[in-house]
């Protein structure tokens, strides 16, 4: 062996050593509640989302024509085409759901505090991008549903100041709605967006080793257990429920498909998925002006939260006044999806 | 739990997610052989058509016929540079200037490129596909009858 | 690797310790478990990515009119199903395929030397189909043929399916 070993290591020169070196690490005491284990799950979902995303690639056709057929082939004549469409569903709507969870998470434990705020605005970065990733996703399947909803989401890009048709004729491909558009979120959703996904998800889970995990405050305990084999097994467990779930509801909700897009009817009851109703609950109350502005406060707000905590934390020290101004706005969120949801 | 109870943990949740993909591929058969792609409604203002042009409607929509000439045809969908007045043509008159024969050769062979209106332009995004073999006889009477019956009767023109 | 040290072990040849027994047991079992479920996951993904091939049939297709063929001579058709080669030779008419047997290009017929030849690689074939010249490994496919009053039919194979 330690010949075949050596053999390796004249062509390879890496120090098997300090390769192990991540293995070893050190994890607070913490972390060994589950809580904490919700950052590795979206990381598990789009890869589950990239290996199930290529294999739709192989019967998918981006071309107005044809993408309604060729959905409708792959969810009916495709073997097993169903369980991959299913299974790609799914895991889209868990990886909002459980970022969501992990973004939460880090926030009631202040883990975005000094030195790693920069960590907390990649992970903004990265919960944009996976409702870019779902909104150019949902587009693809050219149903009534799909395509309407595509035309309002895009149609508020318009909106913006200054900057807004511009942005909109380039998304399009086009002044209208057009063969291009239909294109272009193709390449965006399999290309371009992929690409910042992974390049993201290397440098947050990179900015965490370097930092090491956040302690948490008020927590007493210095004790340490290394990663391999503990947390590991903890991910590994993480990651077979996710199929096991995965495959089970898909086996129980298999996927359908709507009626096929007609450009000259929008169907009589229109709106966006889930993830996207605080924001449309906010846009229907006020006037386009404010209902901007409104949106744009908020994102900035989240973007820039570890110095807003700051900013607040000299207003009032240890008043916790981030607890009460980050619970107000979720709460304020929850409550706009919950009333688009119920009521629409 | 300790180390060694998670390991088997582990093992017995692979073990689940086998029986659960062999499920899984069991109802493959039964899927793909039982359930056909919904009848698709297109326009809900459309007036009802009568069962025997109903086959043929559901073929014009399945094949995504409708997504370029329209729902009953109408045409409208823009297709640049085109001849056909820069647009996907209509085929409400294709009782009139197509023979039976013609037609049929027209949805098997397709159009490989649209003829350019200006030739300086851009050849047109849409032609007309190929559908070759994909249709049987069968369901080639029925899409024809359903295109026939797209002629406007009586007071409406259709213009 | 889980740092079960027992100093009486040395590298490989002294029996395993009860821990490290149980350790390789556990260690084993979650193996097997994780490579079948996941196994099966990838068989089903690889199940997916192979075509539905359907069975070849036979169908009858009309290959137009016996008068469109030029009298002790040659017509190329190209049919949905696939090119044909319609000859008349004195009152009967041959059906071959057209396309070439070496790697699928469609012949063509050249009317001076009484031959067919791919323009791909060259290969030439007679009039009976046989190869003359070339890379092509055999005649080309003879396809039956029946001539109903003026029509001329030709059984082609498709993998249409049956519609009931």
């Amino acid at each position: 062996m330690s010949r075949l070993t050596s053999w390796l290591h004249e062509r390879v020169p890496v120090d098997p050593e300090e390769l192990r070196k991540p293995l070893k690490e050190p994890l607070p005491i913490h972390l060994k509640q589950w809580v904490f284990c919700l950052g590795g799950t979206p990381a598990m979902l789009f890869a589950i989302l990239a290996c199930t995303g290529i294999l739709l690639t192989f019967y998918y056709v981006p071309y107005p024509a044809q993408a309604f057929a060729s959905v409708t082939n792959i969810t009916y004549k495709v073997r097993m085409g169903w369980f991959i469409r299913g299974i790609h569903k799914g895991a889209s709507q868990l990886m909002i759901i459980t970022v969501l969870l992990h973004m939460i998470r880090v926030f009631f434990t202040r883990a975005y505090r000094k030195p790693r705020e920069f960590n907390w605005f990649f992970g903004v970065g990265l919960f944009m991008l996976t409702l870019t990733f779902a909104f150019t996703g949902y587009s693809l399947v050219y149903d009534q549903l799909s395509y309407w909803a595509t035309t309002i989401g895009t149609n508020m890009i318009a909106d913006f100041p200054v900057l807004g048709k511009p942005m909109l004729y380039a998304l399009r491909g086009g002044a209208t709605v057009n063969p291009n558009t239909l294109t272009r979120f193709y390449d965006f959703h399999i290309g371009v967006l992929p690409m910042a996904m992974s390049l993201l998800i290397g440098v947050h889970i990179l900015m965490v080793r370097l930092h090491g995990v956040a302690k948490l405050e008020d927590d007493p305990r210095t004790e340490t257990y290394p990663f391999f084999p503990d947390h590991m097994l903890k991910e590994v467990i993480i990651g077979l429920l996710l199929l096991i779930g995965l495959v089970n509801y898909v086996v129980f909700f298999p996927p359908g498909i709507g009626a096929l897009a007609t450009p000259g009817a929008t169907p009589g009851h229109i709106r966006p998925e889930w993830y996207f109703f605080p924001t449309y609950r906010w846009l229907k109350m006020t006037s386009i002006g404010i209902g901007m502005a409104g949106t744009l406060c908020y994102v900035t707000g989240l973007f820039f939260w570890p110095f807003v905590d700051d900013v607040l934390e000299k207003i009032a020290p240890k008043r916790n006044l981030w607890l009460f101004v980050g619970t107000a706005c979720y709460m304020v969120t929850i409550v706009f999806l919950l009333w688009e949801a119920i009521v629409g | 739990m300790t180390i060694n109870a998670q390991k088997y943990l582990v093992g017995i949740m692979g073990l689940i997610l086998l029986g659960s993909v062999i499920a899984a591929g069991y109802l493959d058969e039964q899927r793909r052989k039982t359930e056909n792609p919904p009848a698709v409604v297109v326009v809900a203002t459309a007036p009802p058509i009568s069962a025997d042009l109903q086959p043929g409607l559901k073929l014009y929509e399945q094949l995504s016929c409708v997504a370029c000439h329209g729902a009953a045809g109408k045409g409208g969908v823009h297709n640049i540079n085109s001849q056909t007045g820069q647009e996907v043509p209509s085929l409400i008159h294709v009782a009139d200037s197509y023979t039976k024969a013609d037609l049929i050769a027209k949805i098997r062979l397709g159009v490989p490129v649209s003829l350019k209106l200006n030739p300086d332009g851009p050849v047109p995004p849409l032609h007309m596909p190929a559908f070759k073999d994909l249709l049987s006889d069968a369901d080639m009477d029925s899409l024809v009858k359903y295109l026939y019956s797209l002629k406007p009767q009586g007071d409406n023109p259709g213009f | 690797m889980n740092g079960t040290s027992n100093v009486e072990q040395s590298a490989n040849q002294s029996p395993p310790s009860p821990r490290s027994r149980r350790e390789f047991l556990a260690d084993s079992f979650m193996a097997v478990g994780v490579m079948l479920g996941l196994g099966s996951l990838a068989f089903r993904f690889a199940q997916y990515l192979y075509p539905v091939i359907l069975p070849e049939r036979l169908v009858e297709v009309s290959a137009g009119k016996v008068t469109e063929i030029p009298a002790g001579g040659v017509r190329i058709v190209n049919l949905p199903e696939g090119p044909v080669i319609l000859e008349s030779v004195g009152t009967e008419i041959r059906a071959f395929s057209a396309i070439c047997t070496h790697l699928g290009c469609i012949v063509q017929y050249h009317d001076d030397k009484k031959e067919f030849v791919c323009p791909c690689h060259g290969g030439r074939y007679d009039l009976d189909g046989k190869v003359t010249y070339g890379p092509p490994p055999r005649s080309l496919d003879v396809i039956d043929v029946k001539v109903k009053s003026d029509e001329v039919f030709v059984m082609m194979k498709t993998q249409k399916e049956e519609k009931v």
